[in-house]
């Protein structure tokens, strides 16, 4: 019997213009799947509605992805969003339609309560579209092209499969009615490790999702060491016989764009050199709040600091903080928060700018951190978690709850012989890449199978 | 027939009988039924707490509720106690007691005691005595209070009250009659004239088709393929050995099989596991399901479809109709060696895994679920009806009969 690779595409279905991290994972490997020819690749996506696994086609998906024009690949303003996408994001929007005056009167408990209010409705939606799914769910139509996976098949999986909490547990029982491996790639563990990092309604069906991840696979993979512990750790404390956990590292994204030496700033108020950067999604996890108050004190002291400019969208739990760093007479002239920008103006931003930072309290790899080093660039981020392991002992770490700490490695690099005399050292990171990620992935699942 | 009359009382009804107690007085009071001529059982009991009851039991009156809520776990003594202390209860008791002139009283559990030696002295009756034992009592009270958290010189006053009472009625009535050989020969060294065991036992276990198809309908559409079942009111030995021996980490149990816990003991966990943000509570409910409450045709559904039976005790008296239960299922049962208290001989009877840690009795569950059980010889299966009622009660009915 033939034995194939399954790999799961179920993220790339509905993809907007920019990929996530984790769409970056699925959709390189899965290329290089398709390249290599060491495994007979196919792939399948889950579908929610008629909980069935079928058949797509790469091909679709890889035109898709390829052939996007740049003025369209920006996150997360992209024109072509799913309706999905819209209503999820309509409150946002409507919230930044509200007059800052209007906002600005509204008591702190009020906002809280409001947004509180809004996550758990949105939680309980959830819950409640689920279970009504499962009720209601209607029968897969004929030219749905499902798969049937065989016994000597793998699937793997190294997507977002929480988002769909019947998928796992229909996986499950296919996979004793049929008995194929299962490989799955767990990113990170951090909405069961750091439910307070998120609002209400995460923590209970991500990690219910990786209790069964760890209860069916016969292979999992990681992306750093942290995260393997963190997952062993979680199979002891639930009794769950741990399968084998490999660690497997991720490629560094360095963007392979014609950009000239004279290309101008994207924007007037961000000067070559003269730039501190930080990239990732603005959310409590990711803690602009430590590197907002080393801001502060520095400008306490009368320490001149270069223009922070921040590049992500907004997440979870951070919109007073945001608030705070926007209208902080003492620092907002000193910040720029861009949201999403085109791969061309992060690429601009990373080559020029000063030395970036990272100092996130907990993350599965950190691939912003790694990003940095492969552009050459110094990087100051945690030293907890995954950090340090993504850093590979070329970054600056710092506690992410030492204020004095970041302030100081910080200023550290406002001094040019300093910044350069570390920039030699970072030059000597050797950037990993997807190829490496791929053979690691691939050997795996041979040993596996 | 037996001409004599005996009167039996206890602190709850035994209508549509549903917890373990209820059952073996049930089981006790249809024995005396076949074998003597007039039969009288009272309950004395908290209306709040049995929706089902006879004409002929005796509510505890409504002043009392106070007292009842703030110690639930000594009402058995309050009810006791009213039969002399409680004029309305005193007064239907003395009615009862006039009217009926029992030759035989049996005094069910020790808390009937407390009030009716004073009344049968008032009166000036003196029926021979039976002490029907459920579990040496000071003691399984100490382990109940202890568990609830009740302040320790509180605990010592009630066990002293209830030893006092406890060891007055064994060195004093005719007949004492035991659950299990260890109680049997605890009543023998303190002081009983005569003791017999009456372990016990089960009705046959009776269903309907309609109610199995159900449960196999219900586990098919939730996929689950294997169940282990534990049966049980929400009685603090039980959660406490359900906790101690299987957890609330879940991850040992196989993807498609599940514990299902029937009875009280499921509004127990039901309310215990919703702490927020804990791993343990939020993964529990993958591999439990809760069936609160079934009716009789219902759970003997359950234990004609379950894959295993897990009796996981570790303390109380008395010796345990769950055992008795799961040996007339013939399944796999998966129980710690004080389940089997008193139900010694059975150890031999075909798939039984025992386990007195919680690793083995975890490891133990899986196995007993994924090995094909082994079928009953003619003898083995003789073997296992003696834990019905009749075979069980036999002895002290006969014994009771003599006096």
């Amino acid at each position: 019997m033939t034995k194939r690779v399954w790999i799961d595409m179920t993220d790339m279905r509905i993809w907007s213009g920019h990929m996530t991290g984790i769409q970056r994972v699925v959709y390189l490997n899965a290329k290089r799947f398709v390249a290599s020819k060491e495994h007979d690749a196919r792939f399948f996506a889950y579908s929610d509605t008629y909980d069935v696994f079928e058949e797509v086609d790469f091909a679709e998906i890889e035109q898709r992805i390829e052939y996007v024009p740049e003025e369209e690949q920006v996150a997360p303003e992209a024109r072509s969003r799913s309706l999905k996408q819209l209503v999820k994001a309509a409150p946002r929007a409507v919230v930044r339609r509200v007059s800052p005056r209007v906002k600005e009167r509204i008591p702190a408990e009020i906002k809280q309560g409001m947004k509180g209010g809004y996550r758990l409705g949105v939680g309980l939606l959830k819950r409640s579209k689920h279970a009504v799914k499962r009720r209601l769910r209607p029968v897969a139509p004929p030219q749905l092209a499902q798969v049937t996976f065989g016994p000597e098949d793998t699937v793997l999986i190294m997507g977002k499969s929480w988002d769909f909490p019947a998928m796992i547990p229909t996986l499950g029982r296919l996979k004793q009615a049929q008995g194929f491996k299962l490989i799955h790639l767990v990113h990170d563990m951090i909405p069961t490790l750091q439910p307070h990092c998120f609002g209400p309604g995460l923590f209970e069906p991500y990690t219910k999702t990786l209790f069964e991840v760890c209860a069916l696979s016969d292979g999992i993979l990681t992306q750093s060491k942290a995260t393997a512990t963190d997952v062993e750790r979680f199979c002891k404390l639930l009794l769950i016989p741990a399968p084998p956990i490999k660690t497997v590292r991720l490629g560094d994204e360095v963007l392979d764009i014609d950009l000239p030496a004279d290309e101008p700033s994207p924007d007037a108020r961000i000067k070559q050199g003269e730039f501190v950067l930080q990239v990732g999604t603005i959310e409590s996890r990711k803690n602009h709040q430590i590197v907002y108050l080393a801001y502060r004190e520095a400008a306490l002291r009368g320490i001149q600091m270069p223009t922070w400019v921040i590049v992500g969208s907004q997440g979870w739990l951070v919109g007073d903080v945001l608030w705070q760093m926007m209208h902080d007479p003492a620092v907002k002239d000193n910040i720029i928060i861009l949201g999403g920008v085109s791969d061309r103006t992060k690429l601009w931003l990373f080559r020029n700018c000063r030395f970036t930072v990272y100092p996130s309290t907990y993350e599965g790899f950190g691939m912003p951190v790694s990003e940095s080093l492969a552009y050459g660039k110094v990087c100051i981020t945690s030293k907890t978690s995954s950090l340090p392991e993504a850093g590979s002992g070329f970054a600056d770490l710092v506690s992410p709850y030492n204020t004095e700490e970041m302030l100081q490695a910080m200023v550290r690099y406002t001094d040019d012989a300093a910044l350069h005399a570390r920039e030699k050292e970072v030059a000597k990171y050797k950037p990993a890449s997807w190829d490496g990620m791929f053979k690691d992935v691939s050997a795996f699942i041979k040993t596996i199978a | 027939m037996i001409r004599k009359k005996i009167l039996i009382i206890n602190t709850f009804p035994i209508k549509n009988a549903q917890g373990g107690g209820q059952k073996r007085q049930a089981a006790l009071v249809e024995a005396y039924k076949r074998s003597f001529a007039q039969v009288q059982f009272v309950g004395i009991f908290f209306k709040d707490w049995y929706k089902d009851y006879d004409p002929t039991d005796i509510p505890l009156p409504a002043h009392l509720t106070p007292e009842v809520h703030e110690s639930p776990h000594t009402a058995d003594m309050l009810s006791g106690r009213a039969i002399f202390t409680d004029p309305t209860v005193k007064q239907k008791m003395t009615r009862l007691l006039c009217t009926f002139q029992p030759d035989i009283i049996e005094v069910e559990q020790v808390f009937p005691y407390l009030g009716l030696k004073q009344l049968l002295e008032e009166l000036d009756m003196h029926p021979a005595i039976v002490y029907s034992s459920h579990n040496v009592e000071f003691s399984h009270k100490r382990e109940i209070l202890e568990s609830v958290g009740m302040e320790k010189t509180r605990i010592d006053s009630f066990v002293e009250e209830i030893e006092a009472a406890e060891l007055d009625l064994t060195a004093n009535s005719d007949l004492v009659i035991a659950c299990t050989q260890a109680d049997k020969e605890f009543y023998e060294n303190h002081g009983a004239r005569r003791a017999v065991l009456a372990r016990n036992g089960m009705a046959p276990i009776a269903t309907t088709a309609t109610a199995v198809e159900h449960w196999k309908k219900h586990f098919a559409k939730e996929h689950v393929n294997k169940k282990a079942l534990f049966v049980g009111a929400a009685h603090p030995p039980n959660w406490v050995g359900l906790r101690q021996m299987v957890g609330l980490k879940v991850g040992f149990m196989p993807f498609d099989a599940r514990i299902v816990l029937a009875g009280g003991i499921a509004d127990h966990f039901r309310d215990a596991i919703t702490e927020e943000y804990n791993p343990e509570h939020a993964t529990f409910w993958q591999r439990v399901e809760l069936v609160s409450r079934p009716s009789d045709e219902s759970l003997g559904a359950l234990l004609h479809v379950t894959d295993a039976i897990i009796l996981p005790i570790t303390e109380g008296g008395g010796s345990n109709l769950k055992t008795a239960e799961a040996i007339l299922a013939d399944k796999p049962i998966v129980a710690t060696t004080h389940a089997f208290r008193s139900f010694e001989s059975l150890k031999q009877l075909p798939n039984i895994y025992l386990a007195d840690t919680p690793e083995a009795f975890r490891a133990a569950i899986v196995t007993a679920l994924q090995t094909p059980p082994k079928k009953r010889t003619d003898e083995e299966q003789k073997l296992a009806q003696t834990v019905l009622w009749e075979s069980c009660l036999k002895e002290a009915v006969n014994e009771v009969s003599k006096l």
